[in-house]
């Protein structure tokens, strides 16, 4: 690590350590980083660069502003001039919106931890252990802040330093540390006693403080904070695991992953547009995906999706510990939608929480006014706030959307589940036809078992002959009609095959098919028209079913029998001579023939 | 594992002689053939068969505006010039003909759910299968894609007044818009569908993306499903999200929509299935051991509209059906080979096999969101229901260790198509 010039001595509760400059600007920096992923608000670009192109020093920004007595104490009086002169920068105006962009957050998070408000939070949450150590952390930000007030410059870092320091030693105390999650990178530039466990366990404990406070913080409203509070408790109770493990994933894979990153978006972003794209590749059954590789870019695109949907699965595997890591992936917070998803995880515990307690007067913040409709709205947990949906849609089909119609006038009126089931009634049961209730059941001859099939052999000189046809469906009919009684006629067994055509005379059924069937079918005749007047004293019914038990199926016999390969008793215009016309025309309009519905029409009519 | 007998079939003599319009695709004489073809295969002998009441206008209320009920009620062809307006406001004419007797057939194949609903309701049966019903895409104030009346819906309503969730499956080839839209602010009926999705296939609805509103957000399911899919991938899929269903949502009952429009060689649709794949979505939902309403729908090749849905009688009646089909009045029109089951088909299998992992994926993500947080009371037992273990992702993977499951665990690139190594028969025990 490059050292600058301008080295200080920091001295801690147990030595003197040293550390430049850059080293307290950088973990300031890390520090804030952190502060943002907690609260949920998407990461900005650190350093800060103004419009002239000179970058902004964060912690030195924050110090001299503190140094002036606060933000809003350096708005009143106008003294950003004066701050940019500190900073030798010459826009003091910008400085503004960076100062508001940049520390806000972590001034008002300050100011509520000076206000005590975490003293009432850490009692409002049932886990004592967490209020005591929000209590010892309450104080050493205290520290840190009056820190603040007293000193500047080299003694603010020290300051700071202590502060570090010291709660790393409790944490250490309390056992908190992983001594797995060795990190290199903290191990660049922090020294001596200062070591990797109190740099991580002050990122734990800040971490879980800030997790605590976080949606407080975040909203910068007064009134919004017990909401943000019991939020952020339940966080804690849920997935503490989680993310105390992984609040080391962010300092040191924030700038290491980075690069991955991009290769992993360009590989969604191929999927997306082919799902069928080899670069795909195959995945393997999910019992194996643990043993794969996170170097697997399909694995990390699961790792981020496990994130997305928020599955709570623990255990104490590195796999698992890896997956923890890419959950907290800074890529997830680089981007807007990062936010989003963090966001969402939020509004969930929220929503959780507010549930479990029956308090529904929850109100959010402006920018999380869609979930907070969500809530209003409807009383199912399952609720999500709208970006989500929209996230978890993108990923199928790149087609628009298609709304489901939704209203009085298209959704059924579902009466609410009460467990009281109505009186049985026997209206509306349907009519028994079968078995007979006259008992002529028992005339049944029980000499074939059900379900039985075709004989291949029978009695007949010819087999399968059109006599043979004739005679065993006869058979069989004289058998139905026995059995069934009453029931033949009622389901018009008797108006059924070929037997409808004994109501026909020979000059009828002739005429019939003269009308149907001229030869070839010319363009725009439908012979249903024509069928309907040449036989004015047969009604439509009549026509159709003797269409279908006699006529169709002649066609169809003699299709059986001649022209095996044009087979098809559904298409109406068909004739033997146009089959093929039609077949294919059938076959190119299939998948359209019902969509759009106009072009549906058309079809059918030119057909 | 208590075995279904109790089979209420309902049928009534005079649908067959329904006729939309010359060239209407939708044939309800296909009825006729079925019921007749059950009959040839002696399957009444084994199940109760009931003519349903016609549905009367103020039960069709129950879910459609009155207006479009009186309306339906009070045309016919040949007034029907005088009321353009109003046709076009219930969107009839173009799909949806007006034809003689369409009121009394709506009555029918409505009532027929209706009944069956209730028999179900009564424990008067296990299962209830009505042919004639199954119309899913009619709207509350609409007609759409030859449905009028949606007797789904109407079933539903029925038998929410027993149950506190219903399950609702579709594998026709379209999407069931009709009933996931009536549905859609409710997690009392979980609407899951199968179906071809895209190149504006009717009817443009059933993305992925839909997944319900307000207290039904994830109660409504899509799968949508490109051309061609076959036996193998549309019976896995169909297994794990429906399995996975069941456990999830535990429903006290079942409706299932068994529109045979998704078979190989149908006019209208554009999958593969074989009525074996298709009968074996049944099969697989019938062990649930939970009441079944069954219902017809799509199926616009008569011939194999009538033997799927033979076959599927046959299936819940546990009863194996030769494949020659016996002698009938209406043996023609099965030939040349006069046999009950058809190939598979030969379109090519657009789904791909990331495809079909994506969407099975995101079907569970969806429904571990629920599993977070059941809202309808999931309290009440649920009947001794069989939820066959076989769904690989579910099981512990530190569990396995014997060479020959974790070999069959190689994944191979002909994976999700036949092959002799295919991992994931989904076949149950």
């Amino acid at each position: 690590m490059v050292l600058d010039g301008d080295r200080l001595l920091v001295e801690t509760g147990s030595g003197v350590v040293q550390a430049s400059y850059y080293e307290i600007q950088h973990r300031f920096q890390v520090l804030l980083c952190k502060l943002w992923t907690e609260i949920c608000v998407h990461s900005l670009p650190v350093p800060p660069m103004l419009g002239n192109g000179s970058n902004v020093d964060l912690y030195k920004l924050f110090m001299v502003v503190k140094g002036k007595g606060g933000y809003d104490v350096v708005c009143e009086s106008k003294l950003w001039s004066s701050v940019a002169e500190e900073l030798d920068l010459n826009v003091g105006t910008s400085l503004k919106l960076v100062y508001s962009k940049y520390l806000s957050a972590l001034d008002g998070w300050l100011k509520k931890v000076a206000d005590s408000k975490v003293a009432e939070c850490g009692l409002v949450d049932d886990r004592d252990k967490f209020g005591k150590r929000l209590m010892e952390l309450q104080d050493e930000v205290k520290g840190l802040l009056s820190g603040y007030a007293e000193k500047e410059g080299v003694d603010d870092s020290k300051g700071d330093f202590d502060v570090d320091e010291k709660v790393g030693r409790k944490v250490r105390n309390l056992g908190n540390h992983d001594a797995e999650m060795t990190d290199c990178m903290m191990n660049d530039y922090v020294l001596g006693e200062l070591g990797n466990d109190g740099m991580k366990g002050t990122g734990e404990v800040v971490r879980i403080v800030s997790s605590k406070l976080g949606v407080g913080v975040d909203l910068s409203d007064a009134e919004n904070i017990m909401v943000g509070l019991v939020s952020g408790g339940e966080k804690c109770d849920g997935g503490l695991v989680l993310d105390a493990s992984s609040g080391d994933g962010i300092s040191s894979g924030h700038k290491r992953k980075r690069e991955s990153m991009m290769g992993l978006l360009g590989w969604v972003n191929r999927v997306a547009k082919n799902p069928g794209d080899p670069v795909v590749g195959s995945l393997p059954d999910k019992s194996k995906w643990k043993s794969c590789s996170n170097q697997e870019v399909w694995k990390q695109v699961l790792s981020f999706r496990d994130a997305v949907f928020f599955k709570r699965r623990f255990d104490s595997t590195t796999e698992q510990q890896n997956w923890k890591n890419q959950r907290m992936n800074p890529f997830m917070y680089d981007d807007h939608s990062g936010g989003k998803y963090n966001l969402r995880e939020r509004l969930r515990c929220d929503k959780r929480h507010l549930l479990a307690k029956g308090t529904a007067a929850a109100r959010s913040p402006s920018d999380l006014s869609r979930g907070s409709r969500d809530l209003g709205r409807t009383p199912s947990p399952h609720t999500r706030d709208r970006c989500e949906k929209q996230l978890v849609a993108s990923g199928i089909d790149g087609s628009p959307e298609v709304c489901i119609p939704v209203g009085p006038s298209h959704q059924a009126e579902v009466p609410e589940w009460t467990g009281i089931t109505p009186e049985n009634d026997s209206k509306w049961l349907g009519t028994q036809i079968w078995p007979s209730k006259k008992g002529n059941s028992r005339l049944i001859i029980e000499r074939d078992p059900i379900g039985k099939g075709r004989q291949d052999s029978c009695g007949c000189s010819v087999t399968g002959s059109a006599e043979c046809v004739r005679f065993h469906i006869a058979e069989k009919r004289a058998k139905v009609k026995l059995e069934l009684g009453a029931a033949f006629y009622l389901w018009k067994f008797d108006k059924v095959g070929e037997e409808v055509k004994l109501s026909w005379t020979k000059e009828e059924e002739k005429r019939f098919k003269d009308v149907v069937g001229p030869n070839p079918l010319p363009e725009g005749y439908y012979f249903w028209d024509h069928i309907f007047r040449s036989f004015p004293k047969k009604s439509r019914a009549d026509l159709v079913s003797y269409y279908f038990n006699v006529f169709l199926l002649q066609r169809r016999a003699y299709q059986n029998r001649h022209t095996l390969e044009d087979i098809d008793s559904d298409d109406d215009e068909a004739e033997d001579g146009l089959r093929n016309v039609f077949g294919h025309q059938t076959l190119k309009s299939r998948c359209s023939i019902l969509t759009p519905k106009k072009a549906a029409k058309k079809k059918k009519n030119s057909k | 594992m208590r075995s279904k007998d109790r089979i209420s079939y309902f049928y009534d003599g005079d649908v067959g002689s329904v006729y939309f319009g010359p060239n209407h695709p939708m044939k309800p004489h296909r009825l006729c053939m079925t019921h007749h073809l059950v009959l040839s295969y002696d399957l009444h002998k084994k199940m109760e068969i009931y003519r349903p009441h016609k549905a009367y206008p103020v039960e069709l209320a129950q879910f459609h505006s009155a207006d479009y009920v009186e309306f339906l009620h009070r045309i016919t062809p040949d007034t029907q010039h005088l009321f353009s307006t109003e046709l076009a406001k219930y969107n009839l004419g173009e799909d949806c003909p007006v034809f003689d007797n369409l009121f009394e057939f709506c009555q029918i194949y409505a009532g027929g759910t209706i009944d069956a609903a209730r028999r179900l309701n009564n424990q008067l049966c296990d299962i209830a299968i009505n042919w004639a019903g199954g119309l899913h895409h009619a709207k509350k104030c609409e007609a759409s894609g030859f449905c009028y009346i949606n007797d789904l819906v109407l079933g539903i309503l029925e038998l929410l007044k027993y149950h506190a969730r219903v399950l609702y499956i579709d594998i026709d080839v379209h999407h069931g818009d009709g009933v996931e839209e009536a549905f859609y602010f409710t997690d009392r009926v979980m609407t899951v569908s199968f179906h071809k999705y895209g190149d504006l296939f009717f009817p443009g609805t059933g993305d992925a993306k839909e997944v319900g509103e307000r207290e039904g957000k994830y109660y409504a399911i899509n799968v949508p499903l490109k051309d061609g899919i076959d036996d193998t991938s549309f019976t896995r899929l169909f297994k794990t999200i429906i399995s996975k269903v069941v456990e999830t949502y535990q429903p006290g009952v079942i409706v299932l929509q068994c529109g045979a429009d998704s078979l190989a060689g149908d006019r209208l649709g554009c999958f593969n299935l074989s009525i074996d794949g298709h009968s074996e979505c049944v099969r697989f939902v019938k062990r649930f051991n939970l009441p079944l309403l069954v219902t017809g729908g799509g199926g616009y090749t008569k011939e194999n509209v009538a033997r799927c849905w033979t076959v599927e009688t046959g299936v819940l009646l546990d009863t194996e059906l030769p494949n020659e089909i016996p002698e009938n009045d209406y043996i023609k029109y099965f030939g040349p080979d006069f046999s009950l089951k058809i190939p598979s088909g030969y379109i090519e299998n657009l789904n791909s096999k990331s495809y079909l992992t994506t969407i099975k994926m995101q079907v569970m993500e969806n429904l571990r969101c629920i599993q977070h947080a059941p809202s309808v009371q999931m309290q009440e037992v649920p009947p001794d229901f069989y939820i066959p273990d076989f769904d690989e992702d579910e099981q512990n993977p530190d569990e396995r260790n014997d060479q020959h499951t974790q070999d069959k665990h190689i994944q191979r690139d002909d994976e999700y198509y036949e092959g002799d190594n295919d991992n994931d028969h989904m076949d149950v025990p």
